[in-house]
């Protein structure tokens, strides 16, 4: 990181951690203080670890899975787990066993593509909004505001139902345009606190330009606050996509989606009768999503110590 | 005060345009069929859209809000679903309240193995999708029913018995919401001079908890609540459509294409009924702009009280 100490926001204090006594002898740099604080804490480790566990089972897929995910059979409907087919066949004949491992490809792309875009947006906006302020920050507060207020999972239905015809890539450009409004905020927070202080007004009296004091001063000093939210949005956006599939608002049939999957507990004999049709998706969804949480809790903690609940 | 109010009202009026804006966004299907499916592809027509738009302005300066596809008024239809869904949201509003502040206090008060657990689980809660979670409270229920545990109807809005099950189910987040809330509320009250003073004088925690602290809180706390009426909301749709319950949200969902058979003779996903996801939409708004009123309104009063 470069700069002096930096300000502190609603969520994460960006300030860099106070090294403690035994630290100071070993004189971490900020990173390693922040990296060290991170592999300390058991549950963001056991969360990179589960993460990591996710990825390699659903992007592994080809080594494992024999079945094609789209392939329907209509002669071998609603199978119960055997050698052949793992967790059975759904309500199409296709194997459950294949559409899990890949459907978890599909919402671990969703997660991290819309992730990428609501950072890029919401670094953009925010910057502009926190050190600029004045109409521009009015605009885009107001604009933000809009987003806010409005019942998320409405406005998204309403999107997609618009659209007609998503696929993936559609529904992560629709996703990420919707849900930039809270890393904006965040980050227009941590810059207004930022650019009162005393290293930006040095910069501004060295001559640096806007665009210099915001790449090499405030967005260094707001990594924090980027980074945790970044994966609080990935965890939000993996849940949203599974619960618009679910609904069946998201990615179409034949595409293998977890949330999809879940949709066949609706029936009543699946439901009570076919745990391992739906179960494996919810599990999986559950697992990813508190792996997520746990890295974000892990991370928040790391670049702000203060922060940790006890 | 004022100065809030214009701002809400601008900011709504503002809503409901967008909403307009992108309901009526041209969409000029073409069907393509294709071995065993057929399917629309839309095309923007901004001819279209101008037609659409000016039409339906004409038609809200005529004194209507449009028709549903059975053609009947969109106001009546509003008042059948939206009544039942009203009904759902209040209850499960104060079951979520009631339960949020006694877990919260719970979690306070106590510092044992089950309130850090029931801390951990509020928290942990609040990272799963919430359709997974009903779905397995349904699971639960029909399993307890084939123990041998009395029936009641989970389904449907007809029964007492769904509809405060709808509720429950509707009030399970919030909940969760409002206890995280409330306890970090009530916790940062705590190594106030007046909670030492209180302390020093022997008063029970029990009474410096809803006495004391709660009541300092309270203001923090009443902020709080149009960002737990808005999980409640994104939570609706999900009750609704996972228990059949025929209320405003199932029939937005109904409105924007959803095919609730595949019996029908025609997919539903081509009848998209504008003029009711706007008039839907607008409530829903509405409901959350008068939240957000409410609250503010509220909080003005007890902080004016508590300075009295």
């Amino acid at each position: 990181m470069s700069g002096p100490s930096p300000g502190s926001t609603k969520q994460v204090n960006t300030e860099p951690p106070m090294p403690e006594a035994k630290e100071q002898k070993k004189s971490y740099s900020p990173t390693k203080l922040i990296v060290k604080r991170f592999f300390a804490n058991k549950l963001a480790v056991a969360g990179v670890f589960m993460f990591l566990l996710v990825v390699i089972f659903s992007f592994s897929a080809p080594l494992f899975v024999e079945h094609d995910p789209a392939q329907t059979n209509p002669l071998n409907t609603y199978a119960e787990p055997s050698a052949d087919h793992w967790l059975g066949t759904n309500s199409s004949g296709q194997d459950n066993f294949a559409r899990l491992v890949y459907g978890g490809q599909i919402s671990l792309q969703v997660g991290v593509f819309i992730m990428l875009i609501v950072s890029v947006i919401g670094v953009v906006l925010g910057s502009i909004s926190g050190y600029f302020g004045g109409w521009i920050d009015s605009i885009i507060m107001r604009v933000t505001d809009l987003f806010l207020i409005f019942p998320f999972l409405l406005l998204v239905l309403t999107v997609v139902t618009i659209l007609q015809n998503v696929n993936v890539a559609i529904l992560v450009i629709t996703l990420g345009l919707i849900v930039w409004p809270n890393i904006t905020r965040i980050l227009r927070g941590t810059y207004l606190t930022l650019r009162e202080r005393e290293f930006i007004y040095s910069a501004r009296a060295a001559g640096a330009t806007d665009l210099r004091i915001i790449m090499k001063h405030m967005i260094p000093n707001a990594i924090g606050p980027i980074i945790v939210n970044a994966t609080i949005i990935m965890a939000q956006m993996i849940i949203l996509e599974s619960a618009l599939s679910f609904i069946g608002f998201g990615i179409p049939a034949p595409t293998p989606s977890w949330g999809a999957m879940l949709n066949e507990a609706r029936s009543l004999n699946i439901l009570t009768g076919m745990p391992w049709a739906w179960m494996p998706p919810g599990i999986m969804i559950v697992i990813t999503v508190l792996s997520i949480n746990f890295i974000g809790d892990g991370l928040r903690d790391a670049f702000d110590p203060k922060s940790s609940r006890k | 005060m004022r100065i809030f109010l214009l701002q809400q009202l601008f900011l709504w009026v503002c809503m409901v345009v967008v909403v307009v804006l992108i309901a009526f966004l041209p969409r000029d299907l073409v069907f393509v069929s294709e071995e065993y499916e057929t399917y629309g592809i839309a095309t923007m027509n901004m001819q279209l859209y101008g037609e659409r738009l000016s039409e339906y302005v004409a038609m809200i300066g005529a004194g209507s809000l449009g028709e549903n596809r059975y053609g009947t008024s969109v106001l009546v239809d509003l008042h059948l679903y939206a009544s039942r869904s009203l009904q759902l949201i209040g209850i499960a509003s104060i079951i979520a309240i009631f339960i949020g502040t006694a877990k919260a206090y719970f979690d306070t008060r106590y510092k044992g193995i089950f309130a850090r657990s029931s801390r951990k689980i509020g928290q942990g809660m609040q990272a799963l999708p919430d359709f997974f979670i009903i779905i397995v409270v349904q699971m639960v229920v029909l399993w307890l029913f084939r123990q041998g545990f009395p029936q009641f109807s989970l389904y449907g809005n007809e029964d007492l018995s769904s509809f405060l099950f709808a509720a429950v189910l509707l009030s399970l987040f919030p909940s969760m919401y409002f206890a995280n809330i409330v306890a970090s509320t009530l916790e940062s009250e705590e190594g106030s001079f007046y909670l030492i003073a209180a302390k020093g004088r022997g008063v029970k925690k029990s009474v410096l908890l809803i006495k004391h602290q709660l009541a300092n809180a309270l203001p923090s706390i009443i902020q709080q609540i149009p960002i737990m009426f808005m999980y409640l909301l994104s939570n609706l749709l999900m009750v609704e459509f996972l228990t059949s319950f025929r209320g405003a949200m199932y029939r937005t969902y109904q409105a924007m294409g959803f095919q609730e058979t595949s019996l029908e003779s025609l997919p539903n996903q081509f009848y998209i009924e504008e003029p009711v996801i706007v008039v839907y939409l607008t409530f829903f708004i509405s409901l959350g702009f008068l939240v957000n009123i409410g609250s503010r309104v509220m909080t003005e009063i007890v902080t004016r009280r508590r300075l009295s």
